[in-house]
């Protein structure tokens, strides 16, 4: 008797911890969105200025001095720092997939922007990231900060099972029929190593916490996918994972 | 003559990028660093177009906006802010108002600043 009681409390209290765990955990990532937009927000001033102060030098600069290509970098770097803030915003404003709105948009223009916010890991691993999209997909209606995050953990995922091998490639594959988009997302090798993930939160917990996050992660990209009316499928093979996911062209119009 | 436009904004970069912008065209550009200062300035002056920030110590730009409201109802004010979702329930209410006003997102090249210029001036919206 004593010990079908102590079985009863045990096990609840082991999921209470967990639940804990991961409330707190989701909390610090939440305080940490909050304190990156505030960073965010605040480059947008400077780089006005930086912009504006490049482009006035320009202008009063002749053509054939050996400044003008210079100035002309300033130019294109700030609109490019211009850019990734403006991608670092749209990803740190995501507080609630359910609350946000659904809008008409390319699914393309959201894996350009993912790549670029990861660019320096990408080059940093050494991985080959190859695409085939589809010319004329589409516009589809979806919440957008969802699919950013699906495509983000995907992608993150992805970098994490190609670390510790020697073929480092991802591929991604998009085409469209009728009435889906398919979407690929594929890698090479076969298991995930949680390095990626684990230099992401090594502030705030374990190794098994960090593989509890790894699976969240692909439970909430399961969950958007879901919530776009679509369907998602993982397929582990010797060499290679592949995440494939269909995205009906009309059913996000429904909430 | 002479069109008058008026940048608040408590960021020098942002003052100062406008200030070069309208380098050497026929637009004159005066700046403040507060919503109190610019609002003090266009009673006295009375631009024909405001580019007004948001997130301002003091008296932030929705603040300033209603007060500028209540001496000028007609000049163009456009809001030029990073921060408008943060706002958009002050900005929300302000519209509900009947309170008339644009919104920008920052960062604005000197092209973007000057076509809107051009546009809101001589009548058609550009931008």
């Amino acid at each position: 008797m004593k010990k079908r009681i102590s079985k009863k409390i045990t096990i609840p209290k082991k999921q209470l911890n967990a639940s804990q765990v991961q409330l707190l955990h989701s909390n610090r990532i939440h305080t940490l969105g909050l304190i990156a937009a505030g960073v965010v927000h605040e480059l947008n001033n400077p780089m006005m200025g930086i912009l504006n102060f490049a482009q006035y030098c320009l202008l009063h600069t002749p053509e054939n001095d050996k400044r003008y290509p210079v100035l002309q970098d300033i130019e294109r770097t700030t609109n490019r720092c211009i850019q990734i803030v403006q991608h670092l915003l749209s990803v740190s404003r995501i507080e609630s997939i359910e609350d946000e709105p659904f809008v008409k948009g390319k699914i393309d223009s959201i894996i350009h922007m993912v790549l670029q916010l990861l660019s320096y890991t990408i080059i940093k691993q050494h991985v080959t990231v190859s695409q085939s999209i589809e010319d004329n997909l589409p516009d589809i209606h979806f919440r957008r900060g969802g699919i950013q995050q699906l495509v983000f953990n995907l992608i993150l995922i992805a970098l994490d099972v190609v670390r510790n091998i020697e073929k480092k490639e991802i591929h991604i594959h998009i085409n469209k029929n009728e009435i889906t988009i398919q979407m690929i997302i594929a890698c090479t090798g076969s298991r995930i190593t949680f390095e990626n993930t684990r230099r992401q939160f090594n502030s705030f917990g374990s190794s098994e916490m960090i593989e509890k996050e790894v699976n969240l992660r692909l439970s909430v990209c399961q969950s958007i996918v879901q919530m776009h009316g679509g369907d998602m499928s993982i397929e582990h093979k010797s060499n290679c994972t592949q995440f494939t996911i269909l995205l009906p062209v009309k059913q996000g119009e429904k909430k | 003559m002479t069109r008058k436009i008026l940048v608040i904004d408590d960021d020098m970069a942002v003052r100062k990028s406008f200030i070069l912008a309208f380098e050497g065209t026929d637009y004159q550009v005066d700046v403040a660093e507060s919503g109190m200062k610019g609002i003090k300035m266009h009673h006295h002056v009375s631009y024909d177009l405001i580019f007004l920030d948001l997130k301002m110590s003091e008296l932030n730009g929705v603040e300033t906006l209603r007060k500028l409201r209540k001496i000028d109802p007609v000049v163009p004010i456009y809001i030029i802010t990073s921060f408008h979702e943060e706002f958009f329930d002050q900005l929300k209410d302000t519209e509900n108002e009947g309170i008339d006003f644009q919104v920008l997102r920052k960062p604005l090249s000197r092209d973007q600043i000057l076509l809107i210029t051009q546009g809101v001036l001589k009548g058609a919206v550009a931008y």
